[in-house]
């Protein structure tokens, strides 16, 4: 199974010649609307995407846990607005579980 | 058998009183200090003699004390009463006070410490019952839970519609119950986390606590989708409302955020600038929250996409904002007991509504989508961010 990952992997690095490299805005747009499409070429289940503040170049940070990274793509290709756009891909092995932040207990 | 006293207090007393400054005032003797003792220099109740006590820095022997010229304080004593103490009827001891005696050293702290007061920074307890609603104070419904279980999260803000009803927002799982609430349901302040055990005696069924506690009632929610065998949703807000009852508490300071200041209204929506790839603006944020209180935070992301664990499972959320402390808090942006938060930028323009953290992130929902999604679910129009 790991093995199938990791090919799948290899294989969606390679960006096709008719995508469009992505902006800030389709990076939005992308984790806005395409969330699931993006998660399906990502072969790992826990995972977090977002969109980084820093102006170091359009992409989408994807969380996974450590040891874990090797397994994201280093791009992946959606179609917004008609056309493909590839869109880089920047692997963190930062996973943490969220949780609601409620404070509860059973009563003694 | 106990032995009784055999020198009457009130003469030792007498003594001090008439002789005490003479003592102090010789210099020869080392006295640094007289007062009414016991001879076995323990408790004033036991069963010795009262004596005269006379403190010095360090006790000498009588060797020491003949060398240096010290006399012995039983002959002070006699050079200044006039008699020696055996004569009147008066025992005496000397007792190794180790040092001078010094005030108590004043307060300090470090610098750094330093608030605006010069003691450490202002703080409210946010857990408390409070004659004022404000943002930040724990609440709760608790429906269906209470007394067997104990709940707690925070009043985030408070809104009016245009008939200029007043509504508090919090999130679903906090008042709504992740889905399980029923309209009318009543929400308390504080939490029933919150509540001492003798409240806890006094207010042991859910009729009591109600009586006692409640500000509000249930009006809508949006409910939180979990993933069914067919598809797994996509949410964007955990949130909910309830209108104030305002018989119940003053809404006097229902623009006040803790003790942070007052809210200025509904912020913009964070926005990546196209050309920079940074969020226009400043992404410096505040919140007031019932277990961590007055943080500070910084947006260090948007349109986060992730799973969210609740107690009914694990949901979808996307178009989240991600906010880490900064280095100047203390701790952590949030912790259990935050949820339901209002969270504010630098102008204190309402900006988000803390939901769920992990271990050093904290995650919540675009306000302007937090009202957008409860002004549909109410019905009554437009809801607008109370501001001071």
């Amino acid at each position: 199974m790991t093995r199938q990952k990791s090919k799948r992997a290899k294989r969606s690095r390679g960006q096709p010649q008719s995508a469009r490299s992505a902006d800030y805005s389709d990076i939005r747009r992308a984790l806005d609307r395409h969330g699931a499409e993006i998660l399906k070429q990502i072969p790992l289940k826990k995972v977090q995407l977002s969109q980084p503040v820093d102006g170091a170049g359009a992409r989408i940070c994807v969380s996974v846990e450590p040891g874990e990274e090797q397994k994201v793509p280093q791009s992946i290709v959606i179609r917004i607005g008609g056309s493909n756009v590839s869109i880089r891909i920047e692997a963190l092995g930062d996973y943490e579980t969220v949780k609601a932040q409620k404070g509860d207990i059973q009563s003694s | 058998m106990a032995k009784a006293p055999d020198v009457c207090v009130t003469s030792v007393r007498d003594w001090v009183r008439k002789y005490g400054n003479a003592v102090l005032d010789d210099p020869t003797n080392g006295i640094i200090g007289i007062g009414v003792g016991k001879k076995s220099t323990g408790a004033l109740d036991d069963d010795s003699s009262f004596c005269v006590t006379g403190f010095v820095q360090r006790k000498l022997t009588r060797k020491q004390l003949k060398a240096r010229a010290i006399p012995e304080f039983s002959a002070s004593f006699a050079a200044i009463s006039g008699s020696r103490p055996e004569q009147q009827a008066l025992e005496i001891d000397v007792v190794d006070a180790g040092s001078t005696f010094s005030a108590t050293p004043k307060l300090r702290v470090d610098k750094s410490q330093r608030g605006p007061y010069g003691g450490p920074l202002p703080s409210v307890d946010l857990q408390k019952k409070f004659e004022a609603i404000r943002g930040g104070i724990g609440i709760t419904n608790p429906a269906g839970a209470y007394p067997e279980y104990l709940s707690v999260g925070t009043l985030g803000f408070i809104v009016c519609d245009p008939q200029e009803r007043l509504y508090l927002v919090s999130n679903n799982h906090v008042i709504a119950n992740e889905n399980d609430a029923r309209k009318g349901n009543v929400i308390v302040q504080p939490g029933t986390l919150d509540l001492t055990d003798t409240e806890l005696d006094l207010m042991d069924t859910l009729a009591r606590l109600r009586n006692q506690l409640r500000i509000a009632k249930l009006s809508a929610w949006v409910d939180i989708e979990f993933p069914t065998a067919a598809q797994i949703p996509f949410n964007e807000v955990d949130c909910a409302i309830a209108e104030i009852e305002q018989s119940r508490r003053s809404v006097t300071e229902v623009a006040r955020i803790g003790l942070g200041g007052v809210s200025r209204g509904l912020g913009p929506d964070y926005r990546v600038d196209a050309d920079s790839g940074r969020v226009a603006g400043s992404t410096r944020v505040y919140k007031a929250g019932r277990t961590t209180g007055w943080t500070e935070g910084e947006v260090v992301a948007l349109n986060v996409l992730t799973d969210v664990e609740y107690g009914a499972g694990v949901a979808r959320f996307r178009n989240q904002i991600a906010i880490k402390p900064t280095a100047d808090n203390t701790g952590p942006f949030s912790d259990s007991g935050d949820s339901g938060s209002g969270i504010y930028n630098q102008a204190h323009k309402l900006v988000a509504l803390l939901f769920a953290g992990s271990a050093t992130r904290t995650l919540a929902n675009p306000a302007r989508k937090v009202l957008s999604a409860l002004g549909s679910a109410l019905g009554r129009g437009r809801l607008t961010v109370v501001q001071g």
